[in-house]
């Protein structure tokens, strides 16, 4: 028999599933809402204690899926650093949906509030089966999976704008698939494989003999292409502002903070377990994503700053995170990489802060999501007024907060001397003043009072709901615990990633 | 100072100031409670609009390269049926010499897809399932996307539809519908024995219910054939594949004896999980493509 720990990945994501399969017949939203929060309150309890388990012992275990494994079928993996991005996850996936639920309730229609919970659970189980996968059809399997479920919340809200955006989202999305599922069809073609840790074999084979040198290059560029098209990397990220911008609340947070991490945590398994670390910077494959991320860096804040809509706004500045995460993943080396995945967390619990803040601040407004009517949204409603403080500072860097620990932990891995210290770092500093120049402005919009020449309505103070003030709570802590704690999480991370 | 009288520095200082937010709101301020404020979504569309012959050429830029690029690869892809192509290795070997002994599935694909990967393919029927759930949210009929009138043009056409009795095509649906009912549920029941399955054997069936549906209404489906039977039948088939899976991958994963048994491979009671497995997904896929039709032509199953 197996040590008990060991089942929880697929228990994790199959419970998910069948969870999902269930709520579909429940007519209630409100009792969906409770299946989807129990179970992943209750896996984030058993993912807490996988990661008590394997932390300790340094231990990354496979876990054949069924009679015949290796290299036969399907097989899982856990390591210290899955099971960290798990718990994470689980835990902003829940805090998403708990801050946001009175905005689904508001904006789905009644009759279809119970599939819109579908599509958290078949959200979070492809999540984790991305995380947990060693095997490169079934990551494919779920980015489906994902995509469409994602493609759902955006569409929940069915309104006119969201359906234009769920459309763009689609299109853009499912090219992003394509070009992975094709250039994973070159792969297995030219590995003969499609359990990752075998693929790593062979393309170092490969690499060392010299076989096949196009189609690995090309292939490796059209995997990180199309994963990179979905995580909204520029210059693919017109779809995020609209998709993002449009969706009620909790969905705006679920896919800024997680739907785009999934696929960054396959171009992690990607770079590291399917071609290893030097094939991969062999390709410079890694020096496009480091210019694109800079890039992203650059024009997302740009673009955030043109913004007067607080969603918009936001989503924009997700385009310019996301970039941080490629610079690191793009510079290459462990140190880096650590900086990206560090991003990666401090992003998935800060942005649905922002959004949901966001969205109780406009809500507090009368529903106005235009900056202008948010004058003063702050003392209306103090705590996502807070919120949005302490989530704006994170963004600019301040220290003790989690947005500096990881522009730290960037600045620290560019300090090589080599050409990419240049664009790290001077990608690093125009970003930071630029994220400073929307953000602060509208910290400063949120808590100053009216004019007495302007025609704003007074509007009463907005009570937040018990829901809303746990969610805003945790991920506030998250954020605050990533800056505090860094040099524990980089530990930790670092030790997840050298086990790959 | 002659910079400051420049409108982009102005704008500038104002927004540093944000006041720009505060001089030029781009919806009317109309009272709060009048509702929500216009969408920006529409003027990025026009601007969409406007940009479009940048944007068609940048596309057939990006379409060009990308097919030079994959043009390229493919002349340098292993030939085509070369046995000593890289896929040609102990994991095919082996799926083509023990495939039928440890799966007791005379299919061979059949028996690779449900028990070696039987955890993509429960991937792959959840798919199937959640589209069928994204097209429900779109359209099912709602206060949101239905108007009284279109209603009335619907029961309108039901109507006159069932007045036009179109005798030929009554006939050749009526003679069509048995055969494609029995040849669906062939499919599906051999699908461990010969090229079929769950998935083709399922769309078979449902396609004679759309055919049914489409020549008698689809009131007289829902005589034997409603929401509730709808449902019913898509979470038990989902159900009963998910806990055989469990059970499989459970039982596997701690090399304990799974008491499944596999039968003599070619006969019809043979192949351990996979014929249930074909069916389940087949009756799954029946509902789902039936449920399409339904919702695209009517709006609810």
């Amino acid at each position: 028999m197996l040590p008990y720990y060991q089942h929880i990945p697929f228990f994790s994501i199959v419970l998910l599933m069948i969870c999902g399969i269930l709520t579909s017949v429940v007519r209630s939203g409100r009792v969906a809402l409770r299946i989807h929060l129990g179970a992943v309150l209750a896996l984030l309890g058993a993912n807490l204690v996988l990661l008590a388990n394997v932390l300790p012992r340094q231990e990354r275990f496979t876990y054949a899926l069924g009679i015949v494994s290796h290299p036969y079928g399907n097989e899982l993996v856990c390591g210290p650093l899955e099971a960290t991005l798990a718990v994470a996850f689980l835990l902003v996936m829940a805090m998403s949906v708990l801050g946001g639920r009175d905005g689904v309730f508001e904006d789905v229609e009644p009759g279809k509030q119970n599939l819109y919970f579908v599509m958290c659970d078949l959200i979070m189980a492809s999540l984790l089966a991305m995380i947990y996968t060693n095997d490169a059809f079934t990551a494919y399997v779920f980015i489906e999976i994902n995509t469409i479920a994602a493609c759902a919340l955006v569409m929940a809200k069915d309104s006119g704008a969201t359906l234009v955006a769920t459309i763009r989202y689609l299109m853009m999305s499912l090219l992003g698939s394509g070009l992975f599922l094709l250039g994973l069809t070159f792969l297995y073609h030219i590995t003969g494989h499609l359990l990752i840790i075998d693929i790593h074999d062979q393309v170092q084979q490969l690499a060392a003999t010299g076989a096949y040198q196009i189609p690995l290059t090309v292939l490796m560029g059209m995997m990180a292409l199309g994963l990179g098209l979905k995580s909204a990397l520029f210059p693919n990220h017109t779809w995020l502002p609209d998709a993002h911008g449009s969706a009620t609340t909790a969905s705006s947070a679920i896919l800024s903070g997680l739907v785009l991490k999934g696929y960054v945590v396959l171009l992690i398994k990607c770079i590291f377990c399917i071609f290893g670390e030097e094939v991969f910077a062999a390709s410079h494959v890694g020096d496009v994503l480091l210019v694109m991320g800079a890039l992203a860096m650059v024009v997302g804040s740009v673009k955030a700053i043109q913004e007067t809509h607080i969603k918009r706004m936001i989503a924009y500045s997700t385009v310019a995170q996301i970039g941080y995460i490629y610079l690191g993943l793009g510079m290459g080396g462990a140190a880096a990489a650590v900086a990206a995945i560090y991003q990666m967390l401090v992003h998935a619990f800060t942005k649905p802060m922002l959004f949901l803040c966001a969205g109780e601040l406009a809500e507090a407004s009368g529903h106005r999501k235009q900056m202008y009517y948010l004058r003063g949204a702050g003392h209306r409603a103090k705590l996502a007024g807070v919120g949005f403080t302490v989530g704006g500072l994170s963004m600019i860097g301040l220290p003790l907060l989690g947005g500096f620990a990881v522009k730290f932990y960037l600045a620290d891995a560019a300090l090589s001397g080599s050409w990419k210290m240049w664009v790290a770092l001077a990608a690093l500093a125009v970003s930071s003043v630029l994220n400073a120049l929307y953000y602060l402005p509208a910290i400063i919009q949120i808590w100053s009072k009216a004019q007495p020449g302007e025609n704003l309505p007074q509007l009463p103070v907005k009570r937040p709901s018990l829901a809303f003030v746990v969610a805003v709570l945790v991920l506030g802590a998250g954020t605050v615990l990533l800056g505090v704690c860094c040099s524990g999480t980089g530990a930790l991370l670092s030790l997840g990633l050298s086990l790959l | 100072m002659s910079r400051s009288d420049r409108s982009g520095w102005r704008k500038f200082c104002a927004w540093v100031d944000g006041e720009e937010w505060c001089a030029a709101p781009s919806a009317p301020q109309h009272p709060v409670s009048a509702g929500r404020e216009p969408e920006r979504e529409v003027s990025a569309f026009e601007a969409y609009q406007q940009s479009r012959r940048l944007m068609q050429a940048v596309g057939a830029l990006f379409c060009i390269t990308l097919a030079v690029v994959l043009a390229l690869v493919v002349v340098h892809l292993p030939p085509f049926g070369d046995p000593a192509n890289p896929t040609n290795n102990e994991v095919s070997r082996r799926y083509i010499e023990q495939g039928i002994e440890e799966t007791g599935s005379a299919n061979l694909v059949g028996g690779m897809i449900l028990s070696y990967r039987v955890f993509d393919t429960f991937g792959e029927s959840s798919v199937l399932f959640l589209a069928a759930s994204c097209v429900t949210i779109l359209l099912r009929r709602d206060r949101k996307n239905t108007t009284p009138q279109a209603l009335r043009q619907m029961a309108h056409e039901e109507r006159t539809d069932r007045k036009d009795k179109d005798v030929v095509l009554r006939t050749a649906v009526l003679l069509l519908m048995p055969v494609s009912i029995m040849v669906g549920f062939y499919v599906m029941l051999f699908g461990h024995l010969s090229p079929g399955g769950g998935f083709s054997g399922g769309s078979i069936l449902g396609g004679g219910m759309v055919l049914y549906a489409r020549t008698f209404g689809s009131k007289s489906v829902q005589r034997f054939f409603n929401e509730h039977i709808y449902h019913l039948v898509k979470v038990v088939c989902l159900m009963c594949y998910g806990l055989i899976l469990i059970y499989y991958v459970f039982t596997g994963a701690n090399g304990l004896n799974n008491h499944i048994w596999l039968g003599i491979p070619g006969h019809i009671l043979s192949s351990g999980i996979i014929m249930p497995i074909n069916v389940l997904v087949g009756f799954e896929v029946a509902c789902t493509i039936y449920a399409f039709y339904a919702l695209f032509s009517e709006g609810e199953v």
